[in-house]
């Protein structure tokens, strides 16, 4: 009888084992070879450290998440080490700046959108990658930008967080927030955001855009990173304005938090989110390999199932639904590429005085 | 206490030398040269225009535009006005609790000398993030109370505010006043009281016009340090200030070479740095002059001389009174509401829904493995810091006290440097160093290593004022006594002196471990994902927007304390530290 069961387990283990090899094996055979030898290449290095945000692509879990599906998907024995990192512009800064005194990159992959981007392209520190032979057919010119350096890996429509049961009214426009019943109980961010893709010449323009930033500063009491909208959960602030992609309100909504995004119908915006890999990344071929699968469709959902994100390019998108919805009220959305912000050079400008408008107590 | 002849350094015997005097004369003078390198670092840093990478240029420009730029003076207001009010907070609670302890006949006092002592060492990031939850003008537990309560339409207390920060700020640093004021009280002749009572005065006479002028030079002097501290302080304006947009010095410097808008703008944060190096040297400078003339004031007699102490009656009540809600106040209440956070999803008042939301979650949801590298990290740096540390201010000490070396006050004077300027100050010209000087020679960027070296520099200051005062009480007879019958110094050393110093250098070794522990303001500078200790994890989840998981782990820390707290109360305890004059 114990023979009998001990041979029925080995026999069970023998197939189970069997079908997932010939799983991995019939994967192995949908990759093409650039990917195979990055698989390779990366398990060679072992490891990947990476730094955002606690509930940027869903901070430490979502991490964990990365590591498992790539093992199971590609057969990738890469440990992701993650920290909570400071801002997406700070973590470009110092990345920046230990790539001048010839150190190591602390995070292997950066991730960050458009607008913390174009400043740094002609400090030319970031990777060029044929990503397009990683993963024929899923990532296509459309997803890569710059010449290889960033891949596109999700949508974020920018607007303002608002506490749903605090709220002295319903917003329905950015003006709303200059009403008395706000002052003093909002918030904006550190870096802007939003504020540079409005000014452009083609949307609000610079006048319009920094004469808002200044009244906005006037009502306003505090700072806080788009990470931050625990505080506008717990009513401390009861707006955040702008914010930078909406994904954390419907993660803070599921939670049960009395949370909800306003997007401004004349101000809609696709904001999209690349990574990169820096030129004194520690662990290249690694960071490669997590860009690669955050493009796939099994990565893609880790992103919704996280961020309450993805790209709205890919056909099973959830947040292309977001898009038609916001398209259907008689907005305009403007897709805000590094390529669409270099031809608007005056929000670069606009986003340093609007930075310098906000961060500055009002008297 | 004059030095004698037999100091080994120059030696009248004809005797080969021995090494120990040279090797510590060698390795004071290498750790000074270290100092003023990171400050002349600094100093150069502050003429180069944007990145000090191979290609850079100099300017004059960055002095000017600090200068003329309106943040500037903001910021120095802010930094005044927070500096003054955690000044004013401490001494509030703090003279008090020392003239309870010292000057009257309060039973418990080393209850008080314990809860003092190991306040001290609660980190005071801990206490800002607890404070917030309970004043936050909306959300705050205390003002939500008092408006549903009273019927308020605003809330009465604002803790996002330069006074709110100052309050904190005192609460945490009450207990350093306490120390240093009791000492003053200690230190006084009380002949010169009871001469005035015997000779008719009333006891409000003999307080006004006999005490308070023999305390007031110390007093002060205590002060002026614990201004100076206020005035560079990091983690309650970070914590509170940061996110109201209510920069203090230390958290703009921050601000400037962790910019949202552009690259790291080290010119202009050095040129900040060297403002700040000259205020704080000339407070420093005041406070040693304080210190000296608080000295002339401590008449030490040598008789068992017990001063009369004022007797409470009924008003012991009251006295306790005071002394249970100081520390009800700042360190039961914030930790408590620290507690109640970490529980939740985000922040909620105590309720229906909040009771029913209430859970573990945010313990088990904690980034463990990260955790646990910030703790073995600071474990780590807590057993390195205090022995390179002490080793060095032994050495410092040595050659200022005991040798003959020509200009050896100025050795004194560049081991107090690190108190007299701003840590972020040190912590700037060290990452400057080690990126741009060092990177190829010393590669200690976004290493421990790189954490070690700025903290040994950080406390030394501390510590040569404990192997100075340590080594002033060992009278130079022994040591000659010793050479004298044919020791050498190393072995006068080791068995006289060592012996005589051990019991500061343990307190002094613990004292620094528990610092180490609870340092962020340094770590924060030099933090990447490769050297994070436990205060830098918890402040990169609060600064990631993860509020609750950072209290849960402010929780696991304060739990992590409390061995350490209990065998720093065992030996404190046993060596004297924890009982005032009067019980001895």
């Amino acid at each position: 009888m114990r023979l009998g069961f001990a041979f029925t387990a080995a026999v069970c283990a023998s197939v189970i084992t069997a079908l997932s090899l010939s799983a991995t094996i019939a994967r192995a055979a949908e990759m093409s070879p650039a990917l195979k030898a990055l698989i390779a290449a990366a398990n060679k290095e072992g490891e990947l450290d990476i730094s955002w945000g606690t509930t940027t692509v869903g901070g430490n879990a979502g991490a964990e998440m990365m590591e498992q599906a790539m093992r199971k998907a590609w057969g990738s024995t890469v440990n992701i080490r993650y920290t909570p990192g400071p801002s997406m512009p700070a973590v470009g800064h110092q990345i920046a700046t230990e790539y001048a005194a010839g150190q190591k990159a602390f995070s292997d992959v950066w991730f960050a959108n458009g607008a913390y981007i174009v400043p740094l392209l002609d400090r030319n520190i970031f990777m060029k990658v044929n990503w397009q032979e990683l993963l024929p057919g899923r990532i296509t010119d459309r997803e890569v930008e710059q010449g290889g350096q960033f891949v596109r890996v999700y949508s974020g429509m920018s607007g303002v967080t608002y506490n749903t049961r605090l709220a002295p009214m319903k917003p329905t426009t950015l003006e709303d927030f200059l009403k008395p019943e706000w002052k003093g109980k909002i918030a904006s961010t550190p870096y802007a955001a939003g504020f540079d893709t409005i000014s452009a010449t083609d949307i609000w323009g610079p006048e319009k855009t920094l004469d808002y930033v200044r009244k906005l500063s006037q009502q306003i009491s505090g700072i806080l990173r788009c990470s931050d909208l625990e505080r506008i959960a717990s009513g401390e602030f009861l707006a955040l304005n702008m914010d930078c992609s909406g994904q954390d309100a419907f993660n803070w909504k599921e939670k049960g938090a009395p949370i909800d995004q306003m997007i401004p119908l004349d101000a809609a915006q696709i904001r999209y989110y690349y990574m990169s890999v820096p030129k004194n990344a520690a662990h290249p071929n690694a960071a490669k390999l997590l860009i690669a699968f955050q493009a796939t469709p099994e990565g893609q959902e880790i992103l919704w199932k996280t961020d309450h994100t993805d790209l709205s390019l890919y056909p099973e998108s959830h947040i292309a639904a977001k898009v038609r919805e916001i398209t259907a009220q008689g907005a305009k959305p403007v897709e805000v590429s590094t390529d669409w912000i270099v031809a608007h050079p005056e929000t670069q400008k606009v986003k340093d005085e609007a930075i310098k408008i906000l961060t500055s107590k009002a008297n | 206490m004059t030095s004698t002849a037999l100091t080994g350094l120059t030696s009248r015997s004809g005797r080969a030398r021995d090494p120990l005097p040279p090797l510590m004369l060698v390795l004071t003078i290498a750790t000074s040269v270290v100092i003023i390198a990171c400050l002349l670092t600094v100093f150069w840093i502050s003429f180069i225009k944007g990145d000090p990478d191979a290609a850079h240029s100099y300017t004059l420009s960055n002095y000017p535009a600090v200068v003329t730029d309106a943040r500037t003076w903001q910021v120095l207001w802010n930094t005044l006005g927070f500096a003054v009010s955690s000044l004013l907070v401490s001494f509030l609670f703090g003279l008090p609790a020392a003239w309870l302890v010292e000057r009257t006949d309060l039973p418990g006092k080393p209850v008080v000398f314990t809860l003092m002592t190991i306040g001290l060492l609660m980190p005071g990031f801990a206490a800002a993030m607890g404070w917030l939850f309970l004043l936050n003008t909306r959300i705050g537990l205390v003002n939500v109370w008092l408006m549903q309560t009273f019927g308020l339409h605003e809330a009465p207390f604002n803790i996002s505010s330069i006074f709110g920060m100052g309050w904190v700020q005192g609460l945490n640093l009450a207990p350093l006043s306490f120390i240093m004021t009791a000492a003053v009280f200690r230190a006084m002749d009380p002949a010169l009281e009871e001469s005035a009572r015997v000779s008719g005065a009333s006891s409000g006479a003999v307080h006004g016009r006999v005490t308070l002028p023999l305390a007031w030079p110390g007093i002060l002097a205590a002060g002026i340090y614990i201004f100076t501290i206020g005035f560079a302080a990091f983690d309650v304006p970070a914590i509170i200030g940061w996110g109201n947009r209510i920069f203090t010095f230390a958290t703009f410097l921050y601000l400037l070479t962790n910019p949202q808008d552009t690259l790291p703008k080290y010119g202009s944060a050095a040129a900040l740095s060297g403002v700040l190096v000259i205020l704080a040297g000339a407070m420093s400078w005041w406070y040693a002059r304080m210190q000296q003339r608080a000295r002339r004031y401590s008449v030490v007699t040598g008789k068992a001389y017990r001063p009369r102490m004022g007797a409470l009656g009924r008003r012991v009540w009251l006295a306790w009174g005071f002394l249970g809600t100081y520390f009800a106040l700042a360190k039961l209440v914030p930790v408590l509401t620290v507690i109640w956070s970490s529980l939740l999803p985000y922040f909620m008042l105590p309720g229906k829904q909040a009771f029913a939301q209430a859970t573990l979650q945010q313990y088990r949801a904690l980034p463990w493995p990260l955790a646990f590298d910030g703790l073995t990290n600071t474990a780590i740096l807590m057993a390195l810091t205090p022995t390179v540390t002490l080793v060095l201010c032994v050495c410092f000490s040595w050659v200022v006290l005991r040798s003959r070396v020509p200009g050896r006050a100025l050795f004194d004077f560049v081991a107090f440097l690190p108190h007299a300027v701003p840590n972020i100050v040190f912590g700037v010209g060290v990452i400057l160093i080690t990126l741009y000087v060092l990177q190829t020679v010393v590669p200690i960027y976004s290493t421990i290593w790189i954490l070690l070296f700025v903290f040994v520099i950080a406390r030394l200051s501390y510590g040569t004022r404990m192997t100075n005062s340590g080594l002033i009480q060992i009278h130079t007879e022994l040591e000659e006594s010793a050479q004298i019958s044919g020791a050498s110094t190393a072995g006068t050393f080791r068995s006289v002196v060592l012996p005589l110093l051990s019991p500061t250098l343990i307190y002094a070794w613990l004292w620094i471990a528990l610092l180490t522990f609870r340092e962020l303001t340094l770590a924060v500078i030099l933090t990447t994902p490769h050297n994070m200790t436990l205060p830098v994890v918890i402040w990169s989840l609060w600064l990631g927007g993860g509020f609750a998981q950072a209290s849960a782990l402010v929780v696991v820390t304060l739990m992590l304390m409390i061995p350490l707290v209990v065998l720093y109360w065992l030996i404190a305890g046993r060596i004297g530290l924890l009982s005032a004059r009067g019980d001895t």
